[in-house]
């Protein structure tokens, strides 16, 4: 985590964003949130392999929190899972992240 | 929860819907119109439907589906319970129940199984042309037009002000232990486009407590 003054903070999710990592995931998130020394959040989800609904309340969790101590959290480098499920939910206004538009094939 | 415990899970409760019906359609010859009775049937059908649907055990889905679709009319009043259809019933609930023994051996039906099925949902599309054509004798079991093949139960209900379309408008809300128990809403909406496409759909993110 790059906690340097001026640069966003930013948290790599790696891997499952579902229940089975919920807890733990939670946590990091709220405190990569609370200890940012930046007002700018990143939150990588390139390498995010597999996602269900608590991945997503995550997500929403997340966002709802920084902005709750005036923090400004980006999503950032959607994996494909990731866009999917924004997708079926359709909540990608609500994140209100610039999402990259994928090839159709 | 793992995938397999919600499978053990979806077995066990099938099992318990399916000694439920047995016991239903046991009472429901004496009391045709008993309105508790009929749901207890139908609910049973169609709770192994949309579970088995979820984990993708589509042979399960067809079947049901088709046993669900008559029920549906019993229900709506257009069809009757008589000793005939009960005996099909019966039938029906074992053919379920081997279903179910199969899921949980692991192994697909046979072609004795797969035939069995098949003789069961003839008979019960026979119902509907058999039943037609008495519509001359004025019984109370014959068939009022019968409603399409496919259906979708309605869940929320139109707004009387809304304008009319051919869509259906269906609102869901999940339980807080959902997840927990092993059951992905996501999955359950990505079931529904099995029967149709989704037009626009709403998620509410705002009806929780501060985490």
């Amino acid at each position: 985590m790059d906690t340097s003054e001026g640069a966003p903070a930013a948290l790599n999710v790696t891997g499952e964003l579902t229940i089975f990592t919920a807890a733990t995931l939670k946590q990091t998130l709220l405190d990569t949130i609370a200890q940012a020394a930046s007002e700018e959040i990143d939150i990588d989800l390139s390498e995010v392999s597999e996602i269900d609904t608590a991945g997503v309340q995550l997500m929403i969790m997340a966002k709802r929190e920084a902005a709750i101590l005036g923090k400004n959290l980006r999503l950032v480098r959607h994996s494909d899972p990731v866009l999917d499920m924004i997708d079926l939910y359709d909540l990608s206004r609500f994140f209100g992240d610039p999402l990259l538009i994928r090839n159709s094939n | 929860m793992n995938l397999d415990d919600a499978l053990k899970t979806f077995i066990i409760e099938s099992r318990e819907l399916l000694e439920g019906m047995e016991g239903a359609l046991l009472s429901v010859e004496q009391a045709p119109d008993d309105a508790d009775l009929i749901n207890a049937i139908f609910r049973a059908a169609h709770t192994i439907k949309g579970s088995a649907g979820l984990f993708g055990l589509d042979h399960v889905v067809r079947f049901t589906h088709d046993a669900e679709n008559v029920l549906d009319r019993i229900r709506g009043g257009k069809l009757r319970f008589d000793s005939e259809l009960v005996a099909l019933y019966l039938e029906i609930r074992d053919h379920i129940s081997t279903l179910i023994d199969g899921v949980e051996e692991g192994c697909a039906p046979d072609s004795a199984v797969l035939a069995r099925g098949e003789t069961l949902t003839a008979r019960l599309k026979n119902l509907d042309t058999g039943s037609t054509a008495k519509t001359d004798d004025n019984t109370t079991h014959s068939v009022v037009a019968g409603p399409s093949d496919d259906h979708v139960e309605r869940v929320g209900e139109r707004s009387p002000d809304s304008a009319e379309t051919e869509n259906w408008h269906i609102s869901l809300r999940f339980g807080s232990e959902v997840l927990r128990n092993g059951m992905d809403p996501a999955s359950f909406i990505r079931y529904l486009t099995t029967f149709g496409r989704i037009v626009k759909i709403v998620t509410l993110t705002d009806t929780r407590r501060r985490w």
